[in-house]
């Protein structure tokens, strides 16, 4: 039996349906100061308008605190006693370059709990959907956070 | 590295490691380049709260290291077409990061070397695991 209210989080986070759709637009200033922060200084050879594999990471509305639907998980009456990305999956079909202006549509897909080591776990799986100016897909992205609560037996 | 390395890698051949040290400017840098204003990664207090002992490594940060390690092991040209990374460990800051890697595939036909790729903490626990697939253009 679940120890938090499963059923009454995938409702709230809409599983499956269009949670929302952002625009953004991939400026050569962010990307010299992302690679800059991630310590991946520019090569001779190296096309500085193509952005670094990890930059979908800036693309993604929860992670730039533009899509907070799921604000409520941290006031279930549980102590928490850690959290964070779990885990994420990124497939290109091109690179993402300086100009692209990118529509991201997020989804909620999954919604389990796992006994670990901390506690409880909740896990929470979205996916994005990266498509440029002309509709064409750019990339997907799968990405999964998770929390854990202390739930007495 | 290119293309060529298509017709004389190996499956096994070790990547060259990365090491990153880690402190609460590089979380911050990272926090004002990503957008990652989540509090665990720059509020002490915060992060105890929250239970954790210490300011949380962006595990994105880390990821991105690996990405890093896999590109410019590719070399000018070299594509990441796929990443998945799990975090299976917390770092906390300050932290010594090395990255390493090792080619799991190596694909002639569609051009692509499949790698895997992790992180090590400052006392060898192993925090993140990735796989990433590389291409060349033709």
């Amino acid at each position: 039996m679940s120890a938090l209210p499963l059923d009454e989080i995938k409702a709230r986070l809409r599983l499956g349906e269009v949670a929302g759709e952002f625009e953004y637009r991939v400026e050569a200033n962010d990307l010299a100061r992302f690679r800059a922060a991630i310590d991946a200084p520019l090569g001779p050879d190296d096309d500085p308008e193509l952005a670094p594999p990890t930059y979908f990471a800036l693309l993604d509305p929860m992670e730039r605190g533009d899509l907070a639907s799921d604000a409520f998980v941290y006031e279930l009456p549980f102590p928490m006693t850690g959290g964070g990305n779990a885990f994420n999956e990124v497939e290109y079909d091109r690179p993402i370059r300086v100009g692209d202006v990118l529509t991201v549509t997020t989804r909620f897909t999954e919604v389990y709990e796992k006994q670990g080591r901390q506690g409880t776990l909740l896990f929470r799986v979205r996916e994005n959907e990266i498509r440029d100016a002309s509709g064409e897909r750019v990339a997907k992205t799968r990405l999964g956070h998770v929390l854990s609560f202390e739930i007495a037996s | 590295m290119s293309a060529r390395i298509l017709d004389s890698v190996e499956i096994g051949t070790a990547l060259t490691t990365s090491v990153h040290e880690i402190d609460l400017e590089t979380l911050v840098r990272y926090a004002g380049a990503s957008g990652d204003f989540a509090r665990i990664h720059y509020d002490l207090e915060y992060a105890r709260l929250r239970g954790f002992a210490g300011l949380v490594v962006h595990g994105l940060l880390k990821a991105s290291y690996l990405a890093e390690l896999a590109r410019s092991w590719g070399g000018a040209g070299a594509q990441v077409i796929a990443f998945s990374v799990r975090y299976v460990g917390v770092d906390l800051a300050p932290a010594r990061i090395t990255c390493r890697g090792e080619v799991t595939s190596v694909d002639p036909e569609h051009g692509t070397v499949g790698l895997r790729l992790w992180t090590e903490s400052t006392d060898e626990r192993v925090t993140t695991e990735a796989t990433a697939t590389i291409r060349w253009p033709r």
